[in-house]
Order: structure tokens, then C-alpha cells, then sequence
């Protein structure tokens, strides 16, 4: 039930939202176009977001008494999922909170705890940002944080707008608006918007848009519905608009389903509107519905070549190998993150052939590792990754590096921004703050090299022949059609 | 009434032989323009894609279009029964169940006809879009069945990157690795004995060798082949039949499995 405080005030925002809403909806369609059409979204999506929601710990945490542990917990959970999805995030999160439960304990956390529990989640800096949120909050705020969203965006590190509205609508009942992936598609599809979404322009329409949809009453529910309805029935191929609680108010699905009907439609394209499908891509009969959103093509991913270096030494008395990782720079990809030692290499070589610069990386290494004379370098496998920006394989090497008298010796010159280095066997390897790219060159490592385990400390010295491997990348036989479309009128 | 009749009836034996390694089974498609034949293998991994032109043949006839199912296995057997030397013809009625057949020595001495059922089929045909390939790698056909057949005993996958150097065959496996690197030819005094690569931008794909050996069975009939690739989408390998059409082997490549980052 609502408190009476936050009603009252709602009520009239509901006034000013809804006379706002006339001067932004233009006169084809871009929006709902009366009050009742508004009214009857809010409950359609309400109390379809009520029958149907999925239950996830982050909202019974949002329900909590305390606005702190309400707004920490929002925080949480929404910035785990900014580009991650809910089943990956899931475990994440309850290993989190039973950590770290509020604002307080995690304060107290080190950057190095905060990075090894995010580990294998990806985009690291957010885990960092989450931590100084909380440090601010704790230290600057007596621990009370911001309740509305303007001020979480402008006080909170990592809160940008969609952050700062959900946390101010599902935590605070603020009757804000947000816009994320899953809310563009529902909104461009809702409101027949055919314009470019990666154009800031059209974002801000969807932006204000949402503003004005947003139910005043329950605003943290609305937000929520939209984005599980963006993310389970209106889904970017076939969505399910038979069971889409507001297919009756869709431009989109009404377009397509008088387009396929073959009755003409009032829905047509304006050749000057900044919103409308653009004239020269028009609307595509067979893609119905899904011809909202439109993107205009991204450029394809970069495609980059490292050479991974896995120092090893064994160590004096314990019987397991240690390898030598280094610290990434605080800023930039993977920051903060530990590594193997790598070097770039031509994007299109491959072991065969990038022996100058293996040679060039060999003579960096030397640099770092004053007292350990290399004793051999031999080629374990390659190893593909895939981030979001950038196509990688890390040809990786295995060095095996004399043992050292006085272990105190290893004097490493870095390079640039990287700030310290360590030494560490297999076991402290998998718990260590270390990226799933890492993490797999590891593992291909592991597989391919017998021995670098744990066995004893003679294996080091025993020569392999057994190199690359079939195990090394796992690749998955396609099959045709998910390539190929059947061609029906044969 | 169809109608096909071919001078050089060891074309037919042959193309016979670049198809029943990979299928059972396949319609074969008659129009006025000719004779076309597409199917999948069991797996869905590969495709065939047979084109005969009307004009390539030394008779042909085809008043309704008609799709004849055959039993590759079956036509394959009746197909041994030609010498190299036949002329071979095909007919069919328009709405016939069976297909006939027939072998006439060079003398016109002897005369054989053999006649088949023909099955329903109801085969997925599938559309395959115009695609620029960032690469065409074109190579002696006897080579790349060496390749193939080379590679093959070190694993069941091999690597195909094409670069502007060259082009790269590999495999691994459990005995070890096999590289084997082809250079463009620098002199092209016989065409089909060249290597000639057009490269937009380099590729490398992985693919499982059984299919590839299985597309060499036609190295007979061209001296050449024409391997087609672009990231992440099927491989195109081309054998072209002499004035009378091409046989073209998809493949779809071994991608490695999705994680985010």
C-alpha cells in the first residue's frame, strides 16, 4: 500500500504530466493520443506485470522498510544489469548482498574484494564505481542516500539517467519515466517510431515519452512492466503479441495486422517527420511488427591479436607451479583487472608467423624479470574471445623461467600504468580478480600443458611435445539453416 | 514430356558421383531453362546445389515443369550401367511415376534403357541470398583434394585463412599439426593449374573435414575449384561443368560457442 505522503504528491505530478502530454504528441501517431488511451496502458501493464512478473531477490529487496537498504539494493542490481542479463546476474547478486548487504559493509570493502566477487561479469569499471557510490555515500552523506533521481545522477558515481530513474521509481516511488533497450522497443513499436535509436534525438523523444507514460501511482511497478515486457513478449525477433497485454493499443501491431488484412491503414509514413520509418527504407511487409525499432548499422567489431605470455616458475618449497600476473591500469578495458603478461601482435598473424615480435615480447619479459634466465618458450594454443567492441585472440605461450635462489630478486620494470605484479599457482589463479578472457587462456593452458598443475616440482623441467590441442577452442558445428531462410514458394 | 539427351554421358556418371556421397536422395527439378537439383545433407551441415543448363545439353525438352524425387543410390547403380563412352538421355511423361533411362553406345549398335521409380519428396529448399564474398580463393581441383585428403588424418576440423600472402589450410589433432600454405601463382601460363585469390579482407574459418573430402568427388569433373568465404557465413565450393553448369557445395563452418564478455 502506499503511504499517504507520497500519494498526495503524485497526484499532482499526475496533473502536470498529463497536460504536458498534449504539446508533445504531434499529429501522426507518435504517442497515445487521449487520456483514456493513457489510462488504460497503465492498468493494462500493471496488472499484466502483476499476474506475470518474475520473482527476483532484488525486488523483495526493494520492498524493505528502510529506503537505504531499498535504494542500496536497486543500486545493486540495476547496475549488475546494465548490459548483462538476469540469469547471469542472478548469483552474482545473491553473493553480493550476503557480503555486502548495505552501503556500510561494503564501504569497508577493499577495490581488490570488490574486483575478485565481479570477476567474470565483464565492463569491471562498474564494479569500481558501485564501491566509490558506496564510500561517498557512507563518508560524505552520513549514509543517507539521494532519493530522487536528479540527485542520484548528478552525486552517485556510475548512476547515469536509466539508473538514476529506476532507483528513484522502484526504491523512492518517484514518478519518473526510463528508458533502456527494452523500453525503446516496446515505445518504438507502442508509438510506431521508425526513426534511427542510435540517434540522441530520437532517444530524447522516447525519453520524454516514457515520462509521460509512467503511472504516477505506481511508477517503480510501470517501469519494471514495461522493461519484463520488453524482455519476455515484446522481444526484438517474433514477439508474442497474441498474449501482449497492450497489443490493442500498438501502432505497430496494428499496421501489421492491416497490412497483412490488406486494408488500407492510417498509418503512413510522413517524408519530413523526424519519427516516422525513413522513406527510402520503408516499411517491410514480412517483418511486421519487428520493423520497429530501427538501427542504423553498427561497424563491425574491431579484430585484434595478443600474445599471451604464462611465465612460469616453480616455486622453492611449495609443490605447485606459480605464474606471473600483472595488474592492468585503472582506467580503460579490463581495469584494475590481473593478467599474463601480453603483448599485441598483427591481427591477421598467427604463431607460424609472429616470431619477431614473440622475440620482441621475450626481450620485454627479460626486462621484467632480472635473475630468471628463460629457459624455454614453446606455442600452446590460440585462444578467441569475444567482447562486445572487439574480436580477440590471444596466441598464448608458455615460458619457463630457471628457478630463482633469492625470490626477493624478481624486479619487474612494468610498463606504463601497470601497477604491480604477482606471482600465483593454478588454485589462487581461479579465485584472483581475473577476466573470463584470462580465465580461458588458463584453461587452454591448463589442458594443453601436462603438468603445470600441481604435481611436482621436477615437471617443470620435463619436456612436452604435446602443443596444441583439439580441446583448446570448442567450436560448434552449425548447421545451415541458421544461415539459410527456407524458401516456401518452391 | 522431359526430355534430356547428352553426347557426353561420362558428365552424368560423373556428376553422379559428386552427389551420392552426401545425399540418399534428391529432387531434381525440370524447367524449360534446364535441370537444377538442391538438398541438404542428413545433418543440415552441408548443401548441394546442382545447375544443368537447357543449352548444355544436345536435346533438351521440358514442356511442364516437373520435380522427379530419385533414389540416388538406385540411379546411381543404373548410371554404372553406361560406359564412359554412352550417350545417355532422360525422359519422363509429364505426370509419370517413373523415370527412363537410356544408353546408346557411340555406333548405335547397342541400345539400353532402364527405367525407375521415382519417389515423393518432400525436401526443405532453402533460399540462398547473393552474397559478395570478402574472399575467392581459386585453385587446382586435384590439389585441394590432396589437401583435403592430407589434412584430414590430423583432425577432424580444418582452419581455411586466406590472407593477401596466401591461403592457409590446417588441422589438428591428436598426432600433432599439418599446415600446408598455397602462395598466388606468380606466372599463369595454364589457367586451371593457378591459384588466384581476390580478397576484400581476410578470413579465417573452421570447417569439418569429412564434408570437404565428400565435396572432392567431383574434383573429376573440373580442373579447377573455387572456394568462396566471408566471416561467419557457409563456405562455397565450386566446380564449374564444362558449358553445361556448375556443381556448388555449401558448408556451414564450426563456430566457436558465444560468451558475453
Amino acid at each position: 500500500m502506499k503511504r499517504l505522503r507520497s500519494k498526495g504528491k503524485s497526484c499532482v505530478q499526475t496533473e502536470i504530466v498529463e497536460t504536458k502530454n498534449v504539446t508533445v504528441v504531434d499529429s501522426h501517431h507518435h504517442g497515445l493520443a487521449s487520456k483514456n488511451e493513457i489510462r488504460s496502458l497503465r492498468k493494462s501493464l500493471i496488472d499484466w506485470y502483476d499476474g506475470n512478473k518474475r520473482n527476483l531477490q532484488w525486488r523483495d529487496l526493494a520492498k524493505h522498510s528502510d529506503p537505504n537498504i531499498r535504494g542500496y539494493s536497486v543500486l545493486v542490481s540495476e547496475i549488475m544489469l546494465q548490459q548483462t542479463q538476469v540469469a547471469t546476474v542472478k548469483s552474482y547478486y545473491s553473493k553480493w548482498i550476503e557480503k555486502w548487504p548495505d552501503f556500510k559493509s561494503l564501504s569497508q570493502a577493499t577495490l581488490e574484494e570488490v574486483n575478485t566477487l565481479w570477476s567474470g561479469l565483464g565492463y569491471y569499471s562498474r564494479g569500481r564505481r558501485l564501491y566509490e557510490a558506496a564510500c561517498k555515500v557512507v563518508f560524505e552523506m552520513d549514509g543517507m542516500m539521494p532519493q530522487k533521481a536528479e540527485q542520484l545522477q548528478k552525486r552517485l558515481p556510475g548512476v547515469g539517467p536509466y539508473t538514476a530513474a529506476a532507483i528513484g521509481s522502484i526504491a523512492f516511488n518517484e514518478p519518473v519515466g526510463l528508458v533502456d533497450g527494452n523500453v525503446i522497443r516496446v515505445i518504438t513499436r507502442l508509438c510506431s517510431i521508425g526513426a534511427d535509436t542510435n540517434k540522441k534525438s530520437v532517444v530524447d523523444v522516447i525519453w520524454k515519452l516514457a515520462n509521460e507514460l509512467v503511472d504516477p501511482e505506481r511508477p517503480g511497478d510501470f517501469n519494471q512492466a514495461i522493461m519484463e515486457l520488453g524482455a519476455t513478449v515484446c522481444v526484438p525477433k517474433s514477439p508474442h503479441c497474441q498474449s501482449c497485454p497492450i497489443s490493442s493499443l500498438c501502432r505497430a501491431n496494428k499496421r501489421a495486422t492491416h497490412h497483412s488484412a490488406g486494408c488500407p491503414t492510417d498509418i503512413e509514413d510522413v517524408p519530413d517527420c523526424s519519427l516516422c520509418l525513413p522513406i527510402d527504407q520503408p516499411w517491410v511487409e514480412t517483418d511486421g511488427v519487428t520493423n520497429y525499432p530501427r538501427k542504423a548499422k553498427k561497424s563491425a567489431a574491431k579484430i585484434a591479436r595478443n600474445m599471451v605470455l604464462i611465465v612460469e616458475r616453480t616455486a622453492k618449497e611449495s609443490a605447485s607451479n606459480e605464474y606471473l600476473l600483472w595488474q592492468r591500469p585503472v582506467n580503460g578495458l579490463l581495469a584494475n583487472l590481473w593478467e599474463f603478461p601480453s603483448f599485441p601482435s598483427h591481427p591477421w598473424s598467427d604463431d607460424s608467423n609472429e616470431s619477431s615480435e614473440l622475440t620482441n615480447a621475450l626481450d620485454q619479459s627479460k626486462a621484467l624479470l632480472t635473475g630468471r634466465a628463460i629457459e624455454r618458450c614453446q606455442y600452446v594454443a590460440d585462444v578467441y574471445h569475444q567482447f562486445s567492441h572487439i574480436d580477440q585472440t590471444y596466441g598464448v605461450y608458455r615460458v619457463v623461467v630457471s628457478p630463482c635462489e633469492d625470490a626477493d630478486d624478481d624486479v619487474l620494470a612494468l610498463p606504463d600504468h601497470y601497477q604491480g605484479f604477482r606471482w600465483l599457482n593454478a588454485r589462487q589463479i581461479a579465485e584472483a580478480a581475473v577476466s573470463t578472457a584470462m580465465k580461458k587462456v588458463f584453461r587452454a593452458f591448463t589442458q594443453n600443458v601436462d603438468g603445470s598443475g600441481s604435481r611436482s616440482s621436477s615437471s617443470s623441467v620435463k619436456r612436452k611435445t604435446k602443443s596444441k590441442d583439439t580441446g583448446t577452442v570448442f567450436k560448434k558445428q552449425m548447421t545451415l539453416q541458421s544461415f539459410f531462410r527456407s524458401d516456401q514458394t518452391q | 514430356m522431359f526430355e534430356a539427351r547428352l553426347l557426353q554421358g561420362s558428365l552424368l556418371k560423373k556428376v553422379m558421383e559428386a552427389l551420392k556421397e552426401l545425399l540418399n536422395e534428391a529432387a531434381w527439378d525440370c524447367s524449360d531453362a534446364g535441370i537444377q537439383l538442391q538438398a541438404m545433407d542428413n545433418s543440415h551441415v552441408s548443401l548441394v546445389s546442382l545447375n544443368l543448363r537447357a543449352e548444355g545439353f544436345d536435346k533438351y525438352r521440358c514442356d511442364r515443369n516437373l520435380s522427379m524425387g530419385m533414389n540416388l543410390g538406385s540411379m546411381s547403380k543404373i548410371l554404372k550401367c553406361a560406359s564412359n563412352e554412352d550417350i545417355i538421355t532422360i525422359k519422363a511423361q509429364d505426370n509419370a511415376d517413373t523415370v527412363t533411362f537410356v544408353f546408346e553406345s557411340p555406333e548405335q549398335d547397342k541400345v539400353s534403357d532402364y527405367e525407375m521409380k521415382l519417389m515423393n519428396l518432400d525436401q526443405e529448399h532453402l533460399g540462398i541470398p547473393e552474397t559478395d564474398y570478402a574472399c575467392t580463393i581459386r585453385l587446382p581441383s586435384s590439389e585441394f583434394a590432396r589437401i583435403c585428403r592430407d589434412l584430414s588424418q590430423f583432425g577432424e576440423s580444418m582452419v581455411i585463412s586466406c590472407t593477401k600472402e596466401g591461403v592457409r589450410f590446417s588441422a589438428t589433432g591428436d598426432i600433432g599439426t599439418g599446415n600446408i600454405k598455397l602462395a598466388q601463382s606468380a606466372k599463369v601460363d595454364k589457367e586451371e593449374e593457378a591459384v588466384v585469390i581476390e580478397m576484400q579482407e581476410p578470413v579465417s574459418l573452421t570447417f569439418a573435414c569429412r564434408y570437404l573430402n565428400s565435396f572432392t568427388k567431383a574434383t573429376s569433373l573440373s580442373k579447377s575449384v573455387q572456394l568462396s568465404m566471408s566471416p561467419e557465413v557457409p563456405l562455397v565450393v565450386e566446380y564449374k561443368i564444362e558449358d553445361i553448369g556448375h556443381v556448388r557445395y555449401y558448408l556451414a563452418p564450426k563456430i566457436e560457442d558465444e560468451e558475453a564478455a
